[in-house]
């Protein structure tokens, strides 16, 4: 929305003039800028006031004040007679339905298409006829993605008007690299400012998983290990303390690194981060997404960190690749019929983490969505559908995140608003709430990676991270490294035998039910 | 008409604008935002049945040819459909060592022996694949 006043403003600077203009013309009255009435042109105008509050599919009548307001200034001008004013003012606003769009029209998507080529071509070649895009976006991915945005952006906006809620979405297929679908805004077709690629807001929480990662491959700790989650305070640079504290103060005592993680505890995290070094964890979100990595000051264990969502992805990636790292890319080939040749973007990988300490992080990133943060998005998905996932929210819920995969997709979600106002949305019931009817739609193979040879598994209470068994109440299996010392017991932790419910259940599945 | 009408709708517009505070990243060309041609879809989407062993055949076929930019693409092309198959990856491997690129081939080693799931003839032939590119 804000971009679009800017694009108004640019339209003072030479050719670009019309250029937001003449999308919105089409987005509108779907015809071009030179074939508009005036009382078309009127309500471009009015809109410039606020895109969102003028919506005219939202509230035509108070974008229709304002629109006559707009003519009247015209005819005060001396731009339009006051007879052509006051005929235009008594017309409709004449918009169009916004399912009437063009099919095949994704300016997000081929934002990004451009700016990849724009590495290897001149702009002439761009706009040159015969040079076709073998382009790696999915149709069917895109439009279950723009659904699933469009229509959870309204449902949480619900009746409030302000801040204006925005959002990004990004879907890719984590093996190859391929960007299937690319939402740069919650109106779709309207090449305005696209959040996906540009807006670069504090991550929050979404950052945990590379201080866990950086945990696991240091060999320092499993998924099993107990942290403690308490208070802490850590001397800053600069002579002052930071506490960090946990959402709603809450204390959780000592609990393993699964749930920690699962239950997205900052005590916890802030501890493990500095236990290991935060420069390791810098180290590795540079391996994993960016190629620089960021500063390491304290406050990055906690996401103070800003990304767009394109780099979240681009880290994320990294994660459901198992430890592989591939560019994202929105191109296969260019194929260019002038010079009969064919340029092909191929699939380049490398290793930016750990597969073994990977593996291990993704079992617990399914834990968010089974037992953590991700829990209430999860009963939105049918209960064979394993996927791993984490949300974020940053401070005074300015961003709501979540990015999540299964075998062959992720996807990641941002929620914010353009002037970066509290949306009063978390992670998990804003993002992650949209990421599930995707997942749901889009219908990915189950989370469901290859357990490497070197691991092992231990049964853990997952509240305390005591030793436990199959049989128990509350037991999880974690994988761990088969040289991890784990103390094995065939008690259930507090001495107690299994309970009559896990007996039973245990009975059920014995006889394969 | 319609131009002054426009022209002074604009000025009218720039009265109440901010000032640019566009984001950064670099700014997206005047052309229509549509591709001159639209994105062509892959070509498996017309391939009958098996896509994924059409596309390995086609791929082999290309490899004896001594084409090995095309022998991958066309295994990049199956991988889209069956990213998880380890005998895609370990083929795609294969073939890079062929074109001379021995990191990619060892890193694709690796990526198959992460989808192995402990098949023992998968496993055998990645350690060969890395031990010829070392």
């Amino acid at each position: 929305m804000l971009a679009y006043v800017n694009e108004v403003y640019l339209a003072q600077d030479g050719s670009r003039a019309v250029h937001g203009f003449g999308l919105a013309s089409q987005y509108y009255f779907g015809k071009p800028l030179t074939e508009l009435e005036l009382e078309e042109i009127a309500l471009l105008v009015a809109l410039v006031r606020g895109p969102s509050y003028y919506d005219p599919r939202k509230h035509p009548d108070r974008v229709l004040a304002r629109r006559n307001l707009v003519l009247e200034q015209m005819a005060e001008r001396g731009a339009a007679s006051p007879a052509a004013a006051r005929s235009a003012a008594r017309r409709p606003l004449g918009v169009i339905d916004s399912s009437a769009r063009q099919a095949g029209y994704y300016p997000a998507f081929m934002d990004l298409v451009r700016r990849q080529l724009r590495e290897d071509y001149p702009d002439e070649a761009l706009t040159r006829r015969g040079l076709r895009v073998f382009a790696t976006l999915d149709p069917a991915t895109q439009a279950a993605a723009e659904q699933a945005l469009v229509d959870g952006i309204d449902r949480l906006e619900g009746a409030r008007a302000e801040p204006a809620l925005e959002g990004a979405a990004i879907v890719t297929n984590p093996h190859t690299g391929d960007v299937l679908a690319l939402l740069g805004g919650r109106r779709s077709n309207f090449d305005g400012f696209n959040r996906a690629l540009d807006a670069r807001r504090q991550v929050g929480s979404l950052i945990k998983p590379m201080v866990y990662l950086a945990a696991l491959e240091s060999g320092s700790y499993t998924l099993a290990s107990v942290v403690e989650d308490a208070p802490i305070d850590v001397p800053l640079a600069n002579g002052t303390v930071w506490s960090p504290q946990n959402f709603g103060n809450e204390v959780h005592g000592r609990v393993p690194l699964v749930r920690a993680l699962a239950e997205s505890m900052n005590t916890a995290t802030v501890r493990v981060g500095l236990d290991i070094g935060i420069d390791r964890v810098a180290e590795l979100i540079g391996r994993t997404g960016r190629t620089q990595p960021p500063d390491d000051y304290p406050s990055l264990l906690l996401g103070s960190i800003a990304m767009t969502p394109l780099e979240v992805a681009q880290m994320y990636n990294s994660l459901a690749n198992g430890g592989f790292r591939v560019p994202l890319r929105a191109v296969q080939a260019v194929v260019d019929g002038e010079q009969q040749s064919v340029e092909r973007y191929p699939l380049e990988i490398g290793a930016a983490a750990d597969p073994r300490a990977v593996y291990q992080l993704n079992q617990a990133l399914v834990q968010v969505m089974e037992r953590g943060t991700g829990r209430l998005a999860r009963r939105k998905l049918p209960a064979d559908l394993t996927v791993a996932g984490k949300t974020g929210t940053s401070d005074e819920l300015r961003d709501s995140w979540f990015a999540g995969f299964g075998n062959d997709r992720l996807a990641v979600i941002w929620l914010g608003a353009d002037r970066n106002e509290s949306i009063g949305l978390t992670g998990s019931t804003g993002a992650a709430s949209i990421a599930a009817e995707l997942i749901d739609a889009l219908k990915p193979a189950a989370y469901r990676a290859m357990p490497p040879a070197e691991l092992d598994q231990a049964w853990i209470d997952y509240v305390s991270g005591a030793a436990s068994h199959a049989r128990c109440a509350g037991a999880l299996a974690v994988p761990i490294p088969k040289d991890a010392r784990h103390r094995r017991t065939f008690g259930c932790p507090g001495g107690e035998g299994p309970n009559l419910g896990t007996r039973l259940r245990s009975w059920l599945e014995g006889r394969g039910g | 008409m319609k131009a002054r009408w426009l022209a002074a709708g604009l000025a009218i517009a720039g009265c109440v604008a901010a000032p640019p505070t566009r984001p950064g990243g670099p700014r997206v060309g005047d052309e229509s935002p549509r591709p001159a041609q639209p994105p062509v879809s892959a070509p498996e989407a017309s391939l009958p049945g098996d896509a994924t062993g059409a596309l390995i055949a086609q791929s082999r076929a290309e490899r004896a040819a001594g084409s090995h930019d095309r022998a991958a693409a066309s295994l990049e092309r199956a991988l889209s459909i069956d990213p998880t198959r380890a005998d895609l990856w370990l083929e795609l491997g294969e073939v890079e060592l062929e074109a001379g690129d021995r990191e990619q081939a060892i890193t694709l080693a690796q990526k198959a022996l992460s989808l192995a799931g402990g098949d023992a003839a998968i496993e055998r032939r990645a350690a060969e694949l890395m031990a010829r590119a070392r």
